[in-house]
């Protein structure tokens, strides 16, 4: 049976800049999260998941249908939740007028069901005591929450998320945490992030993407996995490591090909990620 | 090259969504700070002269709320219409909501639609006006309800060309650009008055009763009307023209509409 989302030889320039250059993933029911650094293409892929963007080259399959298609790409946008990276707001509205506003967008038109839909959404995020507020007077985080209740609106099969934790204090990222862990055990999510930490906490599968490729695509742990035997713990930066940084116990974590003896240590999904994209990923991450 | 996709089906295929999504953008419009502060202001302004006069003789209210109607509504519609229209594309919020299933054109068509809501407000001053105009002895700049006509037909036309505005032109102050460009229209159509077909292709003007013009007089209301509605429809086309789908329906629309405004703006001379 078809994955959900599926992703073949996508290719994507803007102008001379390569954003996609043959991108392949699936993803299926639960959360799927897309790692790598900035520039590797991650809210290009995200905006071709919304059907907001066509690929040059390449086919996506998407709630197994094609978003070429006029029709299909319609039956898809009706299953389908989307939180960009940047999202936007009349800012002049009141949360709930904002979300009612793109409910009907979503042809939600009978006005007792779509009330009480957007009233569902408000409340799954922890926006209902505020709902009544202007946009422009919330909090960043709370136009952030917004953002994702748009998203949830008619309890869509796929829900894109373009990095829905930047910016949030670590209280407001826990709780995203959860609402993205809920809406990923009845539905398909794809979700970008730089937080290895968010991937390892909520998502079922992961995509590494570098240079608009996707380098890896399997579960958290078979990326752990190839990291085994490549971390160790020193007193001193290794020469032979690809990345070394000291820890708060004072030891310095030292991460690629391990002398005889070292004193190994369990990698995690951050050591993986790092042996994987390199350099490039340790000037993003420093 | 980015290429968005289009949005995905046909624009009268919405169902209730349109009607509902209209109705909505009405709401917005209504409710527009600038809507609303501007008709506060004329209120105020034109409150005050008329209670100036004395007691509010029928003349002075019918005078106040022709110059309303046709020299205000229109500019505050085109103003909120436009910051409506493009107020996603100010917020940043086009990425997000072309991701819906109604896309931008259909969203186009229902702030067009909904400017219905402030038609329906000119719709009703045009008809206190016309009330006060016949309660009693016939005023001598009394109007018919061809004239009236014009009232709410510039406050949609103005609304229309403020999408078509806020589609078309997307940077800051164009708007302000139109309206001059509009208000000088009108002020070159005054200062050639001598010239009928200046005068009558104007976008506004007031009713030949208050002018001694000989141009202004003798012409057919009804065509005016006619003209105006034609070049009501022609701005909401342009406006849709601004997206791929379509483009050819609206195209051939938009040539009927054109022969159309150049045959009512023919018919409508002394």
């Amino acid at each position: 049976m078809a994955e959900p989302v599926e992703v073949f030889h996508v290719r994507k320039t803007f102008r001379r800049t390569v954003a996609l250059a043959g991108a392949d993933f699936t993803a299926g029911r639960g959360v799927t999260g897309l790692l790598g650094p900035n520039g590797a293409g991650k809210t290009t892929l995200l905006r071709m998941l919304a059907t907001v963007l066509a690929p040059a080259s390449g086919r996506l399959r998407l709630l197994g249908l094609d978003p070429a298609m006029p029709a299909e790409r319609l039956a898809i946008r009706r299953r389908l939740g989307y939180l960009p990276q940047e999202p936007g707001f009349h800012r002049g509205m009141t949360v709930f007028e904002f979300v009612d506003y793109v409910a009907i967008l979503k042809e939600l038109t009978d006005r007792r069901a779509r009330h009480a839909e957007v009233r569902r959404v408000l409340n799954e995020v922890g926006l209902a005591p505020v709902s009544g507020k202007r946009i422009r007077a919330v909090s960043g985080g709370m136009r952030r929450r917004v953002a994702l209740a748009q998203a949830l609106l008619g309890e869509p099969e796929l829900v894109i998320l373009d990095e829905p934790t930047a910016g949030l204090d670590p209280e407001l990222r826990l709780r995203f945490r959860e609402i993205v862990s809920r809406i990923g055990e009845e539905r398909t999510v794809v979700l970008s992030t730089h937080q290895t930490e968010d991937v390892a906490a909520v998502c079922q599968r992961v995509v590494v993407l570098h240079h608009g490729r996707s380098l890896f695509a399997g579960t958290p742990a078979a990326l752990i996995e190839q990291a085994a035997g490549r971390v160790w713990l020193d007193a001193e930066r290794s020469p032979t490591a690809q990345l070394a940084w000291r820890n708060g116990d004072g030891l310095v974590r030292n991460i690629g090909g391990a002398p005889a003896g070292a004193e190994l240590a369990a990698p995690t999904l951050e050591d993986a990620y790092l042996l994987l994209v390199g350099d490039r990923a340790m000037a993003v991450t420093a | 090259m980015t290429t968005q996709l289009a949005p995905a089906t046909s624009l009268l295929h919405r169902g209730r969504t349109l009607p509902t999504l209209a109705m909505a953008e009405a709401a917005r419009i209504l409710r527009h700070p600038v809507y609303l502060l501007l008709l506060a202001y004329f209120l105020l302004i034109g409150g005050v002269e008329t209670a100036q006069l004395g007691p509010p003789p029928r003349a002075a209210v019918a005078e106040m709320l022709t110059y309303l109607g046709v020299m205000f509504v229109g500019p505050a519609t085109f103003f909120a219409a436009n910051l409506v229209a493009s107020s996603a594309r100010r917020a940043r919020a086009e990425s997000q909501l072309d991701a819906a299933p109604t896309g931008a054109q259909a969203r186009t068509l229902a702030t067009c639609l909904g400017l219905l809501g402030p038609t329906a407000v000119a719709t009703v001053l045009a008809v206190v006006l016309w009330v006060v105009e016949h309660a009693g002895p016939d005023l001598p700049q009394a109007q018919a309800p061809a004239e009236l006509a014009v009232i709410p037909l510039c406050t949609l036309g103005g609304g229309l060309v403020g999408v078509a505005a806020a589609r078309w032109l997307p940077w800051p102050g164009a708007p302000m650009l139109v309206m001059f460009v509009l208000i000088a229209w009108v002020v070159f159509s005054i200062v050639n008055r001598g010239h009928p077909w200046w005068t009558w292709s104007a976008p506004w003007s007031l009713s030949p009763a208050f002018h001694d013009s000989a141009a202004l007089r003798g012409g057919s209301q009804v065509w005016h009307a006619a003209y105006l509605a034609s070049l009501c429809l022609l701005a909401s086309t342009a406006a849709l023209l601004r997206f791929r789908p379509h483009r050819r329906v609206l195209l051939a629309l938009g040539a009927v509409l054109v022969v159309s405004a150049l045959v009512a703006a023919w018919a409508q001379l002394p």
